[in-house]
């Protein structure tokens, strides 16, 4: 079975007056079919420019170095520009981490819905109308009929990202990247925007990249994670391996950084901050803040082994420590 | 005591302007269009030695002469040459442009400094007859003020000063509503500092940047009022030379086809504010980051 | 109902600011040279007659006095008389603003159409050869004295190529003008069927407008591109690429449409600049308009024309500015059902 979504070696640049940001660093990853991937990582560890490399959507100054993309069996960065954007939208969609700013504010919800419909289903203005309709009740939004008439500043926070979803939904895609979907959102808010998220995809058979920087958001609806640090792929398991065996320090880090109420533990701050991007240092990008460092960590970048099954990890130390044991 | 705090405010002004010089540098059309602004200021101060002619020395016999190697830019009806006459008349426009932006920038500062930092009613009416200065085109407020005061250059500088005065009013003020409610300020504040130091030696030197900076673009906007005035014959009265004045009287050879009467003198007022504003543009690259990226 | 309100606390806000006007205006005839008194005695009056006359015209009076009778007399219409026509202001206002009106709509036609597009366009294709382009006519623009663009059009259109008509006025020499229905014109000429005068009035439009409206093409063409960059950074149009709507709905219904809300306030702005621009331009071409008019009376001295131009020029801004704000209340839907 071929996977939903392949990224390989997949390198990201943004050119600024002082040198190159290097954002995403020759990352691999797989989705497949009806999966939900965790993408997570600090702020600025090129999660969300993954994203918007997976839609071919990294504008000047950012640059896509290397790599390719393969949706579906399909190479997106051979696809001409028409039929790119026929993909967006129609088979990938994406969620957005404003869900008021995202929103044109000169249209009303519904219209915005409709019309993408319009657009990539082909559907008439009634049919559309119907569907839209039809969408906004499936994310639980009262009163549809209403609230399609109303414009975005109109609704609360919660209720536009129900829109989001809806318009993400409303054609039907095989892919679906959320970027930070509850961010800004209240918890109780935010768990109800994730049961449907993961609702909506077991009905669907949609893949969902969910990119977060919040492990509690990935342990409650993610198979599988990967996780970024300063645009490096440094670790990549399925959710239950990943919390109860992570390999790598950094991983290691965050899961002991999530607060528990069923354990008495202390919250460790991750020490160090994420590397200058620009120029990074050679070798491992976690070098500078891990407690196992050695001298080729700063030297070469660790290649990816495999840890346990479908569990892989990029890092030196943990080859080290394995031989050993 | 209070001398440790201003100090640190002052510190890194040397290094500062270092700075400023080599991004000038950098940023080779504000450098230039600061040479042109330094060729036509050294020329107006120099105009008896370095303009050939004087520029009221008629000559019937070379009257109307179109450019040549005598006359670069031609001469007028009686025959004086064009040429002399810019290089003079840069004397008024420069002085006039300079003077109302430093009377402007001045007054328009120190109040908006002592508003912004008291606030109150003196901040209120302040800002009300701001409002109402600025309802005015100023150079239509410019206008009915130099026909108030009477037609002479130094009213026309008064003038173009007032319709100025708001502007950086409104933004001294906007910047020590801010700098007020810092923490230098309170430290200031704390050691007992009388308020009139307090907004003169600690606040408003922070002031300065967005202030140059809108000083170098009006300073533009100044010339541009001052030779519109002039052009309509307001302010400086013929012989006395001057570039809106000298395109007027161009204006009236027109139909004759005498071009270079009024094309060298508009020019020569359209060099200048380019000028200026390149320069201010580049400036407010280089000391008002909030500003950057905005054109 | 909320628009009402919206409505009438826009207005509200408008009367500081037209109180400080008249105010200002007011007190710049308090400095204006001619003392009316003088004006209305002749210039043979002996000083008993002149302090009788200030006294009937109560220029004795203290300043609040005769900032009352002045404010009530421009709510009546009276704004004066000219000394060198000798007829009231407001007539001769009346007669020349149609004049004024038919030049400042054609430039802000000018300004918009060629203006809109090239700020659009610089916007989109940003750094790119379009958007330096922009960028030079942009500050050639503000630097370019609005005198010197008129008499290089006249040398040129008139003098050299001989496709303009002299700088006289709205109509060629022996064209009449058409019935009175708007005073424009143009306008008029053509809802007459006037085709003669139609003809004679736009080519005598021509120039006039194009230097004025090329002044403003700088402000409209900056100000609709660093709004237009604004948007086409926000997220809701990076939603809509990665929704792949097609890059002409994008760019020209959702980023336009939005950036045209801020745009209405630029033609505010653009109006008070235009109106500060006629002075001089229909000076340049003799243009029969209320500028022109105030020139004329500054060199004369002409006090009441002067004051009124300016007063004149300063209501309408603020009135401008004014219905550009309720425009933007109607267009808006975040205030309209705010």
């Amino acid at each position: 079975m071929t996977e939903m979504l392949e990224i390989s070696d997949l390198t990201v640049h943004f050119q600024i007056n002082q040198g190159a940001i290097e954002a995403v660093d020759h990352i691999n990853l797989t989705i497949r079919r009806g999966e939900i991937l965790g993408l997570v990582g600090e702020s600025g560890s090129g999660k969300s420019v993954t994203s918007f490399a997976v839609l071919r959507l990294i504008r000047p100054p950012g640059r896509v170095v290397s790599g390719s993309v393969h949706f579906d069996g399909i190479d997106l960065g051979s696809l001409p520009a028409e039929q790119m954007r026929r993909m967006r939208g129609a088979k990938i969609a994406m969620v957005s981490q404003t869900p008021r700013t995202a929103l044109n504010p000169l249209l009303t919800v519904g219209r915005q819905i409709s019309r993408l419909l319009m657009v990539h289903a082909g559907l008439s203005t009634r049919e559309a109308e119907k569907r839209m309709l039809e969408m906004l009740r499936l994310v639980r939004i009262p009163a549809p009929e209403k609230r399609a008439n109303q414009y975005p500043h109109q609704l609360s926070g919660g209720m536009c990202q129900r829109v989001m979803i809806a318009m993400a939904l409303a054609t039907s895609p095989q892919l679906l990247l959320a970027d930070e979907p509850t961010t800004g959102l209240d918890v109780s808010i935010a768990a109800k925007i994730l049961d449907l998220l993961r609702e909506l995809s077991t009905k669907t058979g949609a893949a969902i990249m969910l990119v977060t920087h919040d492990l509690g958001v990935v342990a409650e609806i993610c198979d599988r994670v990967a996780v970024m640090h300063a645009g490096q792929l440094v670790e990549c398991a399925p959710v239950r391996d990943l919390f109860h065996n992570p390999a790598h320090p950094y991983t290691k880090a965050l899961v002991r950084s999530i607060p528990r109420v069923d354990r008495d533990v202390v919250l460790e701050p991750i020490s160090g901050s994420v590397p200058s991007l620009i120029n990074p240092p050679s070798g491992c990008r976690y070098a500078g803040r891990c407690e196992w460092t050695m001298d080729r960590c700063r030297v070469s970048r660790p290649p990816m082994v495999e840890a346990a099954p479908g569990h892989v990890v990029a890092c030196y130390g943990f080859e080290e420590r394995r031989g050993t044991c | 005591m209070s001398s440790s705090l201003s100090v640190s405010s002052s510190i890194s002004k040397p290094v500062a302007s270092s700075l400023v010089w080599q991004r000038l540098q950098r940023n080779p059309v504000s450098f230039a269009a600061l040479c042109v602004i330094v060729l036509i200021a050294a020329a107006a101060i120099l105009a008896p030695i370095v303009a050939p002619y004087a520029p009221d020395a008629t000559d019937p016999a070379a009257s109307l002469q179109p450019p040549s190697w005598q006359h670069p830019l031609g001469t007028d009806e009686f025959g004086r040459d064009q040429l002399s006459r810019i290089i003079f008349a840069a004397r008024v426009d420069l002085l006039v442009a300079f003077a109302a932006t430093l009377i402007a920038v001045t007054i328009g500062g120190l109040l908006g400094a002592v508003v912004g930092y008291s606030r109150g009613w003196a901040d209120t009416l302040a800002m009300r007859v701001v409002d109402a200065l600025m309802a005015f085109p100023a150079f239509v407020l410019a206008m009915g003020i130099t026909a108030g005061l009477g037609n002479s250059i130094t009213n026309v500088a008064i003038a173009i000063s007032i319709t100025q005065i708001p502007a950086y009013l409104r933004l001294t003020r906007g910047e020590m509503l801010r700098l007020r409610e810092m923490e230098y300020a309170d430290a200031a504040r704390t050691l007992g500092n009388p308020t009139w130091r307090i907004v003169l030696i600690h606040l408003l030197p922070n002031c300065l940047p967005p202030l140059i900076v809108q000083a170098t673009l009006s300073t533009g906007f100044a010339l541009l009022t001052m030779a519109s005035l002039s052009f309509i014959g307001l302010g400086i009265q013929p012989p006395q030379s001057e570039w809106g004045v000298m395109t007027a009287e161009g204006a009236s050879q027109i139909v004759t086809g005498e071009w270079w009467l009024f094309l060298f003198p508009g020019l020569a007022i359209m060099v200048s504010v380019l000028a200026f504003n390149l320069i201010g543009d580049g400036l407010r690259d280089l000391l008002d980051p909030r500003m950057r990226g905005l054109r | 109902m909320f628009f009402f309100n919206y409505v009438t606390r826009r207005f509200a806000l408008a009367l500081p600011t037209l109180f400080g006007v008249s105010v200002i205006c007011f007190t710049l005839t308090y400095l204006l040279p001619g003392n009316p008194a003088m004006v209305k005695a002749g210039p043979f009056a002996t000083p008993e007659h002149l302090a009788e006359m200030e006294h009937q015209m109560g220029l004795d009076r203290p300043f609040p006095e005769q900032y009352y009778r002045y404010v009530s007399g421009i709510f009546k219409g009276d704004l004066g008389e000219s000394a060198s026509t000798g007829r009231p202001v407001s007539q001769d206002f009346l007669q020349r603003l149609p004049a004024t009106l038919e030049l400042n709509l054609a430039s802000l036609l000018i300004a918009i159409v060629i203006g809109l597009p090239l700020g659009v366009l610089s916007a989109v294709h940003r750094d790119t050869l379009v958007d330096h382009i922009g960028r030079v006519v942009g500050i050639m623009g503000v630097a370019m004295p609005s005198f010197l663009t008129g008499l290089l059009f006249v040398y040129l259109f008139f003098y050299v190529l001989d496709l303009a008509p002299s700088p006289l006025g709205r109509l060629g020499s022996g064209i009449e003008p058409p019935a009175h229905l708007t005073g424009l014109y143009v306008i008029d000429s053509l809802m007459t069927g006037n085709w003669t005068t139609l003809r004679s009035s736009l080519h005598q439009l021509m120039l006039p407008a194009a230097t004025l409206g090329l002044s403003a093409i700088a402000p409209v063409a900056r100000m609709v591109r660093s709004t237009m960059l604004e948007i086409l950074e926000s997220d809701y149009i990076k939603a809509a690429w990665a929704a792949g709507l097609p890059r002409r709905t994008v760019i020209y219904r959702d980023a336009l449409r939005n950036a045209l809300i801020p745009v209405i306030t630029i033609s505010g702005i653009v109006f008070g600049f235009l109106m500060a621009g006629n002075a001089v331009v229909e000076s340049v071409f003799s243009w029969p308009g209320i500028g022109n008019y105030a020139v004329t009376a500054l060199l004369t001295k002409d006090s009441a024309p002067i004051q009124s131009f300016i007063l004149f020029v300063a209501v309408t801004c603020v009135m401008v500015n004014l219905a550009v704000d309720i425009a933007y209340g109607l267009i808006d839907p975040r205030i309209r059902f705010s």
